[in-house]
């Protein structure tokens, strides 16, 4: 079948990435050989999602090759490594919601009736072979349906026949089981199960270390942008697999010394929000506590944060503050009761550009340094050169534009201008990803300073070490709900690790 | 067909305003002359609506589409003037000119030319530069307008002998209504039994999925801003035969407003990926019946303008709980 005999269906030799200041992959060699189902693992961040989709053609790596069945290929677009065989299931539905099955499985494979100059849509051929495929598999679906009315399972067996449909030998899916029941799992482990014995390339991307027990025949971890282990399944339990993924962090850039925590100040009972991503979530928090909040992506923990503090409503379940209940219906409310959410870079570049890095530092905390209406430039300046020395910041100068604070000021600023004000709960979500060592050596600091006070962290973090270095108590999440409650000092990585990927 | 739910509403309230006025004034309503007027003035609107219907079904908006038709119908007038042998000053003082077939047979052309050009430019401006279509067409709506105001000075330009699309019947059907059918089964059919059409449904409901299919995005915007302009010159040659001039300050004015709604009524979705002739035909209908009542029941233009405009605000709230419906993490 192909011109050049290999043993591997794909080749991915020596791939490196950069996405501006930050290396999602160094020198990375990743294969699969036919009819097999090959895991691709990692924390979050370690990148793999990013050499899957380089494969997949979404991205163009900046060095490094891929050989498909042993021949040199480049993607310069999805559509390109579809036209190759490569088709990638995404983790974020790839689907048109107001189109029907059967028009979203032949979106841009037309089935067309010619007349001499014009050419007509043949919607009854593609119905009629969309039922064909649908029986070929033994789904339960319907050529006319619209997509937005399918359930997350059924869209995605509707993702699988379009790459089946578009005579894909390898099959990327990311993330595959993220929104589907226990049912539905193993629905599609038979379906994957079946694709790798007609001779399909699966490769598996996940972190969902029961998953991977299960299904895969192979399994390369991703560790920080570079490739720490490949081989068989079976030579590999969750164990190593967790070692791997986790690994040592140099230096010393935690900071020594024991927080004294205090008593209990917050509570959450029962909380849940609109969308169902978090699931009756209760848990407490003690004064001059540092606690750390882990889980992997979509486990709910950034949109508990938002609950907490003001950004989405819950729609059951209370929280008490020093015994009271409280409600907030924004922010400002939640900021009136003492407690503020620094959110992750991506999703948010809280730093405004065009104003002067005074300007940002002070935005939440004018009235407390008395200026409500009018700001004069000098006292800003002043109260900001005073805090940016207090808190290190580092910048060129108070007057120094947003846009040009580096990413470890910027993140530093964003961390420490909530600290200013008499915050009593401070939220972090993913403060020190994408900084360097030094930024972040700092804002752990200013986190203890902090705590000192008598004031309380919660810090959503994907770094385990971090969360070792830092925090006195780790909350682990799991699709929506606390699956654990550890004493940091007397747990390890590995039970977090555990609590927050697999399921009991 | 859960293809048409939408157009379930907007054809019970068109039945209802129908019913409404035959009700309240049977004698003018329901009155062959009226209802034919209503479907010859609704033609101009329809057949511009067809366009518009494609741009929202990308998630786009064109607002010069009243100026592009006031230029198609200057650059397609002042040709067939000048065509005709008439010289600056019949022009410039609305002097009756008699007209020959050819000339006016260009002027269709030019028409049509010219909005296609015009098109093009909003289709470069929005797929090419990405520049936010409202304030695209916000500017080349002023763009256009101006250079229709400035072939004859601001003054209009008489072609009374072009009324074929307006006088002409076929088994008593206004040539005009034809052509809107026409252009509406068009439509239609390029929406629903071609890939230009699926792209277009597939590039407003998720543009990154019609990305990766392949589909030239860039292409069809311009292709679909294009077909907005052209129509909009068809509509122009229409409403030429019903005026017997080709206005510059008075055609088109407003014209977007009232397509907007009809769309939007229709059951089109600001938001992209929703949208079909049927419910382009429906909304129009609706618009143009609702003014006729009222007009009929002596209620001044402003409280039109004020029903049409909180039907297009109700319209849009209803998409928006739709879609937060389907999608609550849309906040």
């Amino acid at each position: 079948m192909s011109m050049v005999e290999s043993a591997f269906a794909f080749e991915m030799l020596d791939i490196s990435k950069r996405f501006g200041a930050v290396e999602a992959l160094r020198d990375v060699s990743f294969a699969a050989r036919p009819a097999s189902i090959h895991a691709l693992c990692g924390e979050n961040g370690a990148g793999k999602s990013v050499l899957a989709g380089i494969l997949a053609g979404v991205y163009r790596p900046d060095a490094g090759e891929i050989r498909i069945a042993g021949k040199p290929l480049s993607f310069s677009s999805p559509a390109v490594a579809v036209g190759a065989g490569v088709s990638m299931v995404f983790q974020e539905s790839d689907l048109a919601p107001d189109l029907t099955v059967a028009e979203n499985i032949f979106l841009g494979t037309e089935r067309l009736m010619g007349t001499r100059f014009a050419h007509v849509l043949d919607g009854e051929a593609m119905n009629h072979e969309t039922d064909e495929l649908i029986d070929c598999y033994g789904f339960l679906l319907k050529p006319d349906t619209q997509v937005s009315e399918l359930t997350p399972a059924k869209r995605q067996q509707v993702e699988i026949l379009k790459a089946l449909n578009r005579r894909a030998h390898i099959l990327i899916l990311d993330e595959p089981t993220a929104s589907l029941s226990i049912r539905e799992t193993q629905e599609l482990f038979a379906i994957i199960r079946g694709l790798r014995n007609t001779g399909m390339t699966v490769v598996y991307v996940s972190y969902r270390l029961g998953d991977l027990q299960e299904i895969a025949d192979e399994v390369t971890v991703l560790r920080d942008g570079a490739r720490v282990f490949s081989g068989a399944r079976s030579v590999i339990n969750s164990d190593r697999m967790v070692r791997f993924m986790v690994g040592r962090d140099p230096g010393e850039i935690y900071p020594s010394g024991e927080n004294h925590p205090g008593p209990v100040f917050f509570e959450a009972k029962d909380l849940s929000d609109r969308i169902g991503r978090v699931n009756r979530v209760r848990f407490s928090l003690r004064r001059g506590e540092i606690v750390g909040l882990a889980g992997l992506v979509g486990s709910g923990r950034s949109e508990t944060a938002k609950l907490i503090s003001g950004i989405t409503r819950p729609v059951s379940g209370t929280m008490l503050i020093d015994g009271v209940p409280v409600r907030f219906h924004s922010p400002r409310q939640a900021r009136k009761s003492k407690v503020a959410f620094v959110p992750d870079d991506r999703t948010w570049d809280g730093i405004v550009p065009t104003l002067s890095g005074a300007a940002n530092l002070m935005l939440p905390n004018y009235s407390r340094f008395g200026m409500r209406f009018l700001i004069p430039p000098w006292r800003e300046l002043r109260f900001a050169g005073r805090l940016g020395r207090l808190f290190h910041l580092g910048w060129p100068s108070p007057r120094t534009r947003g846009s040009e604070l580096s990413a470890g000021t910027r993140r530093k600023l964003q961390v420490a201008r909530r600290m200013v004000a008499d915050v009593r709960l401070l939220i972090l979500d993913e403060p020190t990803r994408s900084v360097d060592i030094e930024s972040r050596r700092q804002i752990y600091d200013l986190m203890f300073r902090f705590a000192r006070r008598g004031r309380t962290i919660l810090l959503i973090s994907s770094d385990l070490n971090e969360l070792f270095g830092v925090t006195d108590r780790i909350l682990v999440m799991r699709g929506g709900r606390v699956t654990g409650d550890l004493t940091t000092r007397t747990s390890t990585p590995e039970e977090v690790m555990r609590l927050a990927a697999v399921d009991e | 067909m859960s293809r048409y739910s939408r157009q379930l509403f907007p054809f019970c309230g068109l039945v209802f305003v129908f019913a409404l006025w035959s009700v309240l004034v049977p004698e003018h309503f329901l009155a062959w002359r009226n209802l034919m007027n209503i479907l010859r003035g609704a033609s101009v609107t329809g057949i511009a609506a067809v366009g518009m219907t494609f741009v929202v079904i990308i998630g786009g908006i064109d607002l010069s589409i009243g100026a592009v038709l006031a230029l198609s119908g200057m650059v397609s007038a002042m040709s067939m003037l000048f065509l005709s042998g008439a010289g600056v000053v019949e022009i410039g003082n609305g002097i009756y000119v008699p007209l020959s077939f050819m000339p006016m047979l260009a002027g269709t052309f030019f028409a049509v030319f010219a909005g296609a050009l015009a098109g093009l430019l909003n289709g470069e401006l929005v797929a090419r530069l990405k520049v936010a279509p409202f304030l695209a067409t916000l500017g080349s709506m002023l763009l256009f307008r101006g250079l229709s105001l400035l072939f004859n000075d601001g003054r209009p330009a008489v072609v009374s002998d072009y009324t074929w699309l307006d006088a002409g019947t076929v088994l008593g059907i206004p040539a005009a209504v034809l052509l809107f059918v026409f252009v509406l089964i068009c439509g239609g059919f390029l929406l629903q039994y071609t890939t230009f059409g699926r792209y277009a449904r597939a590039l407003g409901s998720s543009p990154r999925t019609a990305l990766y299919a392949g589909i030239d995005v860039v292409r069809l915007k311009i292709l679909i801003y294009v077909l907005c302009g052209v129509l909009a010159g068809v509509a122009a040659l229409v409403r030429m035969s019903r005026m017997g001039s080709a206005n510059p300050s008075s055609a088109g004015i407003g014209l977007e407003l009232d397509v907007i709604a009809a769309v939007l009524l229709g059951g089109a979705s600001p938001s992209g990926g929703r949208g079909t002739m049927v419910g382009a035909l429906i909304g129009v209908l609706l618009v143009a019946v609702l003014r006729n009542g009222m007009t009929l029941l002596d209620l001044s233009l402003y409280w039109q303008m004020v029903t049409v405009g909180a039907l297009m605000l109700a319209a849009m709230a209803q998409d928006r709980f739709e879609t937060l419906r389907i999608d609550p993490a849309k906040l």
